[in-house]
């Protein structure tokens, strides 16, 4: 039975969820309606946000113990739907560009920022399932949502093909799981600890987590990321390798904290090494700039598991600080991208992605080039940005679980990582000018590089600010 | 209540901030001088506030701490924006603020017509800024930021001129020596951190003050030797004196702010704030007297036949930076802030002085070629007698004071000897100061009449000029000697800060009680010794205009006792010499850039070929998954 | 517990022997007379036209999506009201939530024109540069 009390406990969902059906039906109907659909979108977004902070010292289950409210998830959630806000902030003169300015781009990003909240606060197998699904569709749509380009089309064919090839493991995973523990429930799940220690358990949570690490993007599961994120629209690149990272994140958390036992620590720690090399490795031949953010965004994931494979205390704090610095430096610099595409005029490729576009662009556009060599320097790990204490916190997790070997091959990996990001710095600082276009930036997408170049900054020389959300000790 | 005290610190922060992101565009000497100023104007009323709610607090109690921001903690290391507002700070940032808004001032008018005049600025208000920094940390490692910070900003002023080269050597010449005392700071951070496990300032002078520890214990002695080896870089103490009379390239307010009044005196500050250490570790303290005996003196010599009106102030500087390490030495802490602040006063005023000379000398800096300069600029001569009267110590000017309660104390502490030499240093200091007097302005001009007319300058210069004038004269009466029977008003004021180290220095080695004659035979044998040199000084150079050849220890002396040469041989030269055979030739290019590149080789021969994994076609990517998928099953089955 | 995965065995063998007998016994009663008609490939009685592998419309498949949801609808409509009595006011609003979630998007569907079979001008999308290169002579 559902209690009023419980939708009381959900507002920020029931917020997105309902601005999401409202948008895409008040938009099927008046078709001029974009600028009211996109300032609902972000009005929507902000109340969702300003009513997670609500949360955050909060403990509820809700909904017949089917989703669950805490610290740890409206903290995933706060962070995922700061996600969403930045990139929708941006994204409307990017759709605009491109002339793909619908309103089902709003409402499919609602669509999906709801699954992350389901998929981030679920306390069931089912729910995961359902918030999952409701994500990914919007997202395989999102990518496809340039229909005039050959591109976007093909990168949403294969992004789907392969997300339903491993939602077919997911649910396999999900099944055995019931299989051996007779419940869907995470309440009856990790009831019974004995039960951590069945091959078929453990197969079965391989199994689900897999599906996530599909999501994340970890070796050697992410042969997807760099064709599609290559292939989408960029603003919705952004999003995917940012909120969809997080969503999938905060939803293996639980399986990590309750189960944390040395079964998968060693299987983690190969799993991040080998992404951390493939990610890093392979962006040093990469010359599209896109194909190198997403290969960033691998080498990323494969830090995030170098925290998860911790399993410690430390685990879940340096995990979704560094999930925060990320989605700060990963979506500048894809916002920042974005910008600096020029539309297709016919052309069935991205124009204007390519490194060598970006020679000469501190002369030319120095407010681009200031925060995008800013945006890199943190993903490169240097002080005093907010990547460089993520990176610091991870490893330090690692260490505190005598993983010392795969910090040191993480750190050594991000060193590996520089050369890529600095040579886009390099062509943008030390290179004549390609050409001597300058490029139009709105004021929506400048706030939005702001807000992510100041927190960069704020989180670079106060991390504590962040560690101050952590209102309850998980557990 | 006390929160505003951030405005201390972060108007002359703002000030830089306008001044060089908006300077250019801004284009306005006046608005660049003026609201840089004011910014440092507004820091030293705002001083004046904290220094009334200092002085309302009972005595015992007078220190503030203000948490701001919580900064770093990570692992055990836990570091905040903390002031530490006592008296020792308080006089520090006012004279900081107070001495750096004349400076200022008198810039606008110095700087006029420069084409990086809003540049100037804004590196005098980051200075600023950074030394605020420096004085109110209460932890060593904020501590730290602002003495880099002062480093900084010093190297910066310094080659402020950078299209010559000299100007540029010098700036690194500054940079360089420092580093080397930044070195030993470090190194005592460090030390402190893993033995006591805090950075904080007020933590560990807790710690020590809690009498656990012997006297003269090793560990002790290293951290306060390591301190005083990033003093002796800051404050120009041998054998790390040799950038500060080359700092004198950079523009004359420069060398009045930074290397003479303030910035210099960071060592001085950094001694006291930790004198618990220092009166625990009596060792280490004889070091730092002899040191800055031998420094005082020495540069004295140096400083008697330097014929660059700057220099001679630069020398005279480190000599009297000795004398605050004399009493540092001494252990009497209060007398050495007491002549630093007497100090910044009149040395400002003396730097500010030379500076109009040299500006209507048209930029000529060597005495030899002034003279008779006195009746053409008024204002600056008077200013500058009184600046070279209270240096030399002639009552009842401000030098006078401070520096006879350190000749008294170095006579009660350890005896004649070291008193003697610190007497002949101030002899010296009064015949070279007068020397200079004489060459400068009496006597005939020694320059072309038909090119330079020499002038009096603008307000903006001279007003400055005579309010350091004033406060030379003056500024010692609010710490008058105990023999006078009128209360010593700094002394007082400073007590609180210093009483546990004090006590806790009598309880090892009880002060002795001397006759009040004995003070007052000292103070008439200085003052007989101070006007005998400046007699002897007026008369042979008033008058001179020939300066032959100098032969012998004269020789000697003009080359600074051949000390740069001596560094060039046994340090720059080797240094040099082996980075270029081996460390440049061999080890970098050979060994260092030979691993790099291999490493970056492999690693892009590795790239190019692991991107054909990429191909683009689903069924290999559904393939790769499965395949590590069923890895990962096995895994889990047979482990 | 694995017991339980037993009786899903037994039960998948069941099936798979089920068909394959069926399959066998055909195989041995079933008269053999081949036809023309029965050889040909069954399209509603109609003699075939043209290639099997031709493209549909895709409305027809904007329909049957439809179609799909509504049909699954009315499955979780049926064991509703065989209960509705017994479950009263509250499974009444649930099922009217559900209802209307699911009206909303047809509703959706309905206002973008994607019901009307003759839709004028769809966008079609344009290829400006040719994918393959194809040699002209």
């Amino acid at each position: 039975m559902i209690k009023t009390i419980d939708f009381l406990n959900s507002i920020p969902l029931l917020i997105i969820s309902v601005s999401a059906v409202i948008t895409i039906l008040v938009g099927s109907f008046y078709k001029k309606s974009t600028k009211y659909v996109y300032a609902v979108t972000l009005i929507a977004l902000i109340a969702a946000i300003y009513y997670s902070f609500g949360y955050l010292d909060k403990e509820y289950l809700i909904y017949n113990n089917f989703l669950r409210v805490n610290n740890i998830t409206t903290l995933f959630s706060i962070i995922a739907l700061f996600a969403v806000l930045l990139s929708t902030l941006s994204a409307k003169a990017y759709i605009e560009k491109e002339e793909i300015n619908f309103i089902e781009f709003y409402s499919l990003v609602l669509f999906s920022t709801a699954g992350m909240l389901i998929m981030i606060q679920s306390y069931n197998l089912i729910t995961v399932f359902v918030g999952l699904e409701l994500m990914s569709i919007s997202f395989y749509i999102l990518t496809g949502f340039l229909r005039k380009r050959i591109k976007s089309n093909e990168s949403a064919l294969k992004y789907f093909l392969l997300g339903a090839f491993m939602t077919g493991f997911l649910l396999f995973g999900i099944s055995l799981i019931y299989g051996i523990t007779g419940s869907m429930s995470y309440a009856n799940i990790f009831q019974d600890t004995s039960v951590f220690k069945n091959p078929v358990f453990l197969i079965g949570s391989a199994l689900f987590m897999i599906g996530f690490f599909f999501k994340m993007g970890l070796f050697p599961f992410h042969l997807w990321v760099p064709d599609v994120y290559e292939g989408a629209p960029t603003t919705i690149t952004g999003l995917m390798s940012t909120a969809g990272k997080i969503a999938a994140v905060g939803t293996i958390t639980p399986f990590i904290v309750y189960t944390a036992s040395d079964n998968f620590r060693l299987i983690f720690s190969i799993i991040a090494l080998l992404t951390m090399l493939i990610g890093n490795v392979t962006a040093l031949a990469q010359s599209n700039i896109k194909r190198i953010l997403a290969f960033s965004s691998i080498a990323s994931a494969g830090y995030i598991l170098v925290g998860v494979a911790a399993m410690n205390d430390l685990s879940i704090k340096s995990v979704s600080f560094y999930l925060l610095a990320y989605t700060l430096m990963q979506l500048g610099a894809f916002i920042i991208v974005s910008l600096i595409e020029k539309p297709a005029e016919g052309i069935n490729e991205y124009r204007n992605v390519d490194i060598e576009d970006y020679k000469g662009l501190a002369r030319t556009n120095p407010q681009l080039a200031i925060p995008l060599t800013i945006f890199l320097f943190s993903l490169g790990g240097i002080p005093p940005l907010a990547g460089f204490w993520g990176k610091y916190y991870l490893f330090y997790a690692a260490i505190q679980s005598n993983l010392i070997w795969l910090s040191i091959s993480a750190i050594l990996f991000s060193v590996i990582s520089l050369y890529y990001y600095l040579k886009i710095v390099v062509y943008m600082w030390f290179n004549p000018p390609a050409n001597g276009d300058v490029y139009k930036i709105d004021s929506m997408p400048s706030l939005s590089i702001l807000i992510a170049a100041f927190l960069t900054f704020l989180f670079g020389i106060f991390p504590q600010y962040f560690f101050a959300l952590f209102k309850t000790p998980f557990k | 209540m006390e929160n505003y005290f951030y405005l201390i610190v972060i108007l002359p922060l703002a000030g830089f901030a306008v001044n060089i992101l908006f300077g250019k565009r801004i284009n306005s000497e006046k608005f660049s001088g003026i609201f840089s100023s004011l910014t440092v104007f507004i820091s030293f009323i705002i001083s004046i506030l904290a220094l009334t709610e200092i002085l309302n607090l009972p005595e015992s109690s007078r220190i503030i701490y203000i948490d701001y921001l919580e900064w770093i903690n990570a692992g055990s290391i836990s570091l905040s924006f903390r002031f530490l507002v006592d008296p020792l700070s308080v006089i520090m940032i006012l004279i900081v603020t107070g001495v750096g808004f004349l400076i200022h001032i008198y810039s606008i008018g110095y700087m006029h017509n420069d084409e990086n005049y809003h540049i100037f600025f804004a590196y005098m208000n980051l200075f600023i800024f950074a030394m605020l920094i420096l004085l109110l940390a209460d932890n060593f490692v904020l501590l730290f930021l602002g003495w880099e910070g002062v480093g900084l900003c010093s190297y910066l002023l310094i080659g402020f001129w950078y299209e010559k080269k000299f100007t540029g050597d010098a700036a690194k010449k500054a940079f360089v020596v420092n580093r080397i005392g930044d070195f030993g700071f470090m190194i005592a951070m460090f030390l402190i951190f893993i033995n006591f496990n805090t950075l904080n300032i007020s933590d560990f002078n807790g710690i020590l003050s809690t009498g656990n520890f012997n006297i003269n214990q090793p560990l002790l002695i290293t951290i306060a030797l390591l301190f005083f080896a990033g003093a002796t870089g800051k404050s120009a103490q041998i054998p790390l004196f040799v950038w500060l009379p080359d700092a004198m390239a950079g523009p004359t307010p420069v060398s009045a702010l930074i290397h003479a009044a303030t910035m210099v005196t960071a060592g001085v500050y950094l001694v006291a704030r930790n004198s618990i250490l220092y009166v625990l570790a009596p060792d280490a303290t004889f070091i730092i007297l002899m040191v800055a005996v031998l420094t005082a003196i020495i540069t004295a010599s140096i400083a008697i036949r330097q014929n660059d009106i700057k220099k001679i102030l630069a020398y005279s500087t480190i000599s009297q930076l000795g004398f605050m390490f004399i009493a540092l030495g001494n252990f009497a802490f209060a007398v050495a802030i007491f002549h630093l602040m007497t100090h910044s006063f009149f040395k400002a005023l003396l730097f500010l002085g030379s500076g109009s000379v040299i500006h209507s000398m048209n930029d000529e800096q060597d005495i030899t070629k002034m003279g008779g300069l006195k009746s053409k600029m008024k204002i600056t001569y008077l200013t500058f007698i009184i600046g070279a009267l209270a240096i030399s110590g002639i009552p009842p000017l401000s030098g006078f004071f401070s520096k006879d309660e350190i000749l008294y104390k170095t006579m009660t502490e350890y005896g004649s000897l070291i008193y003697i030499i610190a007497l002949l240093t101030a002899g010296l200091t009064a015949f070279y100061m007068f020397r200079l007097v004489a060459l400068t302005f009496n006597g005939q001009p020694r320059y072309d009449t038909e090119k330079v007319h020499p002038h009096e300058s603008p307000a903006v210069i001279t007003i400055p000029l005579i309010i350091l004038a004033a406060l030379s004269a003056i500024g010692g009466f609010i710490g008058l000697p105990h023999y006078l029977g009128l209360p010593n008003l700094f002394g007082n004021f400073l007590k609180p800060v210093f009483e546990k180290s004090l006590a806790l220095r009598n309880s090892y080695s009880p002060e002795m009680v001397h006759p009040v004659s004995l003070e007052l035979i000292l103070v008439v044998l200085s003052v007989i010794v101070a006007v005998i040199a400046i007699i002897f000084a007026y008369k042979k150079f008033s008058g001179k205009s020939e300066f032959p050849e100098s032969k012998g220890f004269a020789k000697v002396l003009e080359n600074k006792y051949y000390v740069d040469e001596f560094y060039d041989k046994t340090v720059v030269n080797p240094v040099l010499k082996s980075s270029e055979v081996f460390f440049w030739k061999i080890f970098d290019i050979k060994i260092i850039d030979g691993f790099v590149n291999l490493f970056s080789g492999t690693f892009l021969r590795l790239a190019d070929s692991w991107r054909k994994f990429q191909s683009g076609v689903i069924q290999d990517y559904t393939t790769a998954t499965v395949i590590g998928i069923v890895i990962v099953i096995l895994y889990l089955l047979f482990k | 517990m694995f017991a339980d995965y037993g009786q899903i065995l037994v039960f998948m063998l069941f099936a798979i022997a089920f068909v394959a007998i069926a399959f066998f016994v055909a195989l041995f009663l079933a008269p053999k007379k081949p036809s023309y008609s029965k050889e040909s490939t069954y399209e509603c009685g109609e003699d075939t036209e043209g290639e099997t592998w031709v493209r549909f419309n895709v409305r027809y498949y904007v329909v049957a999506l439809i179609f799909i949801i509504f049909d699954v609808e009315v499955v979780f409509l049926f064991p509703w009201a065989v209960v509705f009595k017994e479950l009263g006011l509250f499974a009444f609003v649930e099922m009217a939530v559900f209802l209307i979630i699911l009206i909303l998007g047809f509703v959706y569907v309905l206002a973008k024109g994607d019901l009307q079979w003759d839709k004028p001008q769809p966008v079609i999308p344009e290829l400006k540069r040719q994918i393959f290169k194809v040699d002209s002579n």
